[in-house]
């Protein structure tokens, strides 16, 4: 081997670099939800007890060798935190069920939340916690958070936020700068519990709701201020858009970022040929088609094209986007298997 | 002002998604004594139909979708009055996301669509469970279930409610969509069939149903 062996921590943190790695890291990227069911635990009661959430995690961590993970998956806390009732279930992503911006001047009421006093990040503080006492700086850790667009989405509701758009685009921008404001205030927050990274999650500006041009007025403008602040913090900044990004990975890779997650819709070696190796890549098994409904033979498969495509560097193996909560433990472990025969 | 024009005219109004002019062509078909089923069909669901294709190319996107069919909508409340009789369903369709998912706007777009081709939706909104499915098909013995899913947290209920469907009722097409599953996953999970975008639902249904 050209170096000595990598811990997790340093192999995900090289990629990032661009620089040699030891084997090609993994980072899911999003595992909390799938670990919380293969556990047993539900989502609610993840949050009243974070030992509960931090040993489920922990279980799966060390099963699938992850290199990197997400310690915080509760990324649409703020949405509850600003006013929106939400559905808990016990598996998956909290639903919001009402959505508080109904007019612009309910918008002029609204105050940033402190995080101190959101429940949901308090538990995942302490799940943090928890995870970082146990593994030191062994691992890559991150926490996931909704972006400025998709909250301003659940804020206000997806299709009024669509409609909004073209009919009222200063209210639309008014509301971004309120969301803004969340996320970077939230994004502070997260960085000073000592994790690595935050996660940026904006799957309302996939390009299958929006335009490239629309992406850029009104998603990717309102990104720079979280990464600013996640970079002020000397942490590292990744983003998460779903679907096929195909048509915007120049714009996307203009911002300040060190890891884009691609869905499985995008081809990884023209993400590769259109970014090259910054940002990192970071992705892209198919989540559904793959690590929930096939076999590992053909996680193995698809993994190695991944590999093949990025030639391993400024790259990150994982899925195109959560795993699915109720994929087989087998399949998702078979990443490793990818990688160790580097 | 000849009857084709203003059918035309409804049609531009809904691509363009200019509910102004869709509502004044709307009472000026009116006041020509036009067929308001006619309107309805040659116009304005002739519109929808050409947005739905410059979807599927992606040439327009949701906001677009959404605001012709905030068009078409507001011209249909204008003509409804003014139909002779009331026009035909081309079936029923109950449309739900599945339990545990926060995103609906492929399902109301497919419910937007299959609309403007007139079938009668039976809308249960977002996390649906599997009971909600059950009594609502009980209630209005649809066609066709469809449900939608765009987290892969959530597609995993998607087996459960097809095997109580069917226990209902054999004979209800269930079809799946959204960003999250695909053909061989509705065909592992014994759908009868998949599309990755609303226009191509509402092809789907229409190709199931017969129509």
């Amino acid at each position: 081997m050209m170096m000595g062996s990598h811990s997790s921590r340093d192999r995900f943190v090289a990629a990032i670099n661009g620089e040699p790695v030891d084997r090609v890291p993994i980072g899911p990227p999003f595992q909390g939800y799938w670990a919380l069911q293969q556990a047993g635990v539900p989502v609610r009661t993840s949050i009243d007890k974070p030992q509960l959430a931090a040993s489920a995690q922990l279980n799966a961590v060390e099963r699938c060798a992850f290199d990197g993970f997400e310690t915080m998956w509760d990324w649409l806390a703020p949405v509850e935190a600003v006013g929106c009732t939400v559905d808990m279930p016990d598996v998956g992503n909290p639903s919001t069920a009402t959505h508080v911006v109904t007019s612009p001047s309910v918008l002029d009421s609204l105050e940033v939340p402190d995080p101190e006093k959101d429940y949901r990040l308090q538990s995942a503080m302490h799940t943090t916690s928890i995870i970082r006492n146990k593994l030191g700086s062994d691992k890559f850790l991150y926490t996931t958070l909704v972006s400025p667009f998709t909250l301003v989405g659940e804020l206000r509701g997806v299709e009024n936020l669509m409609l909004d758009m073209y009919d009222e685009p200063d209210f639309v921008h008014d509301m971004l700068s309120f969301a803004e404001d969340v996320v970077v205030r939230y994004s502070e927050y997260l960085t000073s519990w000592g994790v690595d990274g935050v996660i940026l999650c904006d799957p309302t500006a996939s390009a299958d709701l929006i335009s490239k041009v629309d992406f850029e007025t009104f998603s990717k403008h309102y990104l720079k201020a979280p990464i600013k602040a996640i970079r002020d913090a000397d942490a590292y900044v990744l983003l998460h858009i779903c679907g096929n990004t195909s048509d915007r990975l120049d714009t996307i890779g203009e911002l300040d970022i060190d890891v884009f997650s691609l869905d499985f819709l995008v081809d990884l070696a023209y993400a590769k040929e259109t970014l090259g190796d910054s940002p990192t890549l970071l992705g892209n098994v198919n989540p559904a088609e793959t690590l929930f409904n096939g076999t590992a033979e053909q996680v193995v498969r698809e993994a190695q094209a991944c590999i093949q495509k990025t030639d391993g560097k400024a790259f990150v193996l994982g899925a195109g986007c959560d795993i699915a909560p109720g994929s087989p433990m087998e399949n998702v472990e078979a990443l490793k298997t990818v990688v160790a025969r580097k | 002002m000849k009857k084709e024009d203003v059918y035309k005219k409804l049609t531009d109004a809904v691509v363009s998604g200019d509910e102004k002019l869709s509502t004044a062509t709307a009472h000026d078909a009116i006041s020509m004594e036009l067929d308001a089923y006619e309107c309805i069909q040659q116009g304005l669901n002739k519109g929808m139909q050409i947005v739905s294709d410059l979807y599927e190319q992606r040439k327009v996107f949701v906001p677009q979708i959404l605001r012709s069919a905030r068009a078409m909508n507001m011209a249909v409340e204008i003509l409804k009055p003014h139909l002779e009789v009331d026009s035909k369903s081309s079936g029923t369709v109950v449309l739900g996301v599945v339990e545990g998912d926060i995103h609906d706007i492929g399902k109301n777009l497919v419910k937007l669509l299959c609309e403007a081709a007139g079938y009668t939706v039976v809308d249960l909104g977002k996390s649906v469970t599997k009971d909600a499915f059950v009594a609502s098909i009980k209630e209005s013995s649809p066609q066709v279930v469809g449900m939608s899913s765009l987290m892969t947290t959530s597609m995993v209920g998607m087996p459960d409610v097809i095997a109580a469907v069917r226990e209902v009722d054999g004979n209800i097409k269930i079809i799946i969509g959204g960003g999250a599953v695909s053909q061989s996953y509705a065909d592992t999970i014994g759908a009868d069939g998949y599309a990755d975008d609303a226009a191509k639902a509402v092809k789907l249904i229409g190709k199931l149903v017969g129509a």
